[in-house]
């Protein structure tokens, strides 16, 4: 049976969303993007196979780089987290430093 | 218990330090501009393999033409990354060019295979999957240049 884009693209982000639970809106559009790239590609591979322009060893390869481009994304997504989680984390060091020099009076910390 | 007195303390320490919390490494010019160097040769070597396909000149994509470009793009990625397993807390970026290192392992099998007329599709796929890749890494340079406030 043919792979269906809309299909494909529903599965992967409702295994996503269910994995990840409420992590899932924090990375939502990114893995979207990403899942709409890979299952456009899939099923453009899935039809070049099907019509005989591509071998299945040349298909394997090209499957092998999605899996690649999903790894990718993936450590953006937590690159950006450990990002965020940063900031805020200093933010919060921040306030508290601020809040020590001025219960003391002057410049402690 | 202890846990928590010893989280408590290294918060302690951080605020009376002045230290600030470091989750991810600092941006990296030399990293960034590699990246960007790796990206103008590949998408290089990639145009030009479509172009001689759409162009009926499919016998200028034998590989051996090839095989000087491919080392010199494998030797500047793995440059990049040992560079960057050297750098603080650079494994994320690290975990990116792994994945990718293997992708072009992936086209250079794919090219010793041989290009032929019909592969049009499948160089239009590499094409993007790889634009896709690169557009992901600039992505995080971007993120942690914000963060070094060199944007």
């Amino acid at each position: 049976m043919a792979l269906n884009f809309n299909s494909l693209l529903e599965d992967m982000v409702t295994a996503a969303r269910e994995s990840l639970g409420e992590h899932w809106q924090g990375i939502k559009d990114v893995a979207t993007s990403s899942f709409k790239s890979l299952a456009q590609h899939l099923v453009d591979i899935e039809n070049m196979k099907a019509k005989g322009t591509i071998t299945e060893e040349k298909a394997c390869l090209l499957i092998g780089m999605q899996k690649d481009a999903i790894k990718i994304a993936i450590a953006t997504e937590k690159g950006l987290s450990l990002l965020a989680a940063e900031a805020a984390l200093n933010a919060a060091v921040d306030v508290v430093r601020s809040a020590v020099n001025r219960a003391i009076g002057f410049a402690i910390l | 218990m202890i846990l928590y007195k010893r989280l408590v303390i290294s918060i302690g320490l951080l605020i009376i330090t002045g230290c600030h919390v470091m989750l991810i490494g600092a941006y990296d010019e030399v990293t960034d501009q590699s990246i960007q160097k790796i990206q103008n040769d590949l998408l290089s070597l990639i145009i030009k393999i479509e172009k001689d396909i759409t162009d009926k000149n499919n016998q200028l994509n034998n590989y051996e033409n090839y095989k000087a470009d491919y080392t010199a793009i494998e030797g500047q990625l793995q440059s990049l990354i040992i560079r960057c397993n050297a750098l603080p807390k650079y494994n994320t970026v690290v975990d990116q060019l792994r994945p990718f290192d293997s992708t072009i392992q992936k086209l250079e099998k794919f090219h010793k295979l041989g290009f032929q007329l019909s592969d049009t599709g499948s160089i239009r796929v590499i094409r993007e999957t790889i634009e896709f890749d690169f557009k992901q890494m600039i992505i995080l340079q971007n993120g942690l240049k914000r963060k070094s406030g060199k944007e």
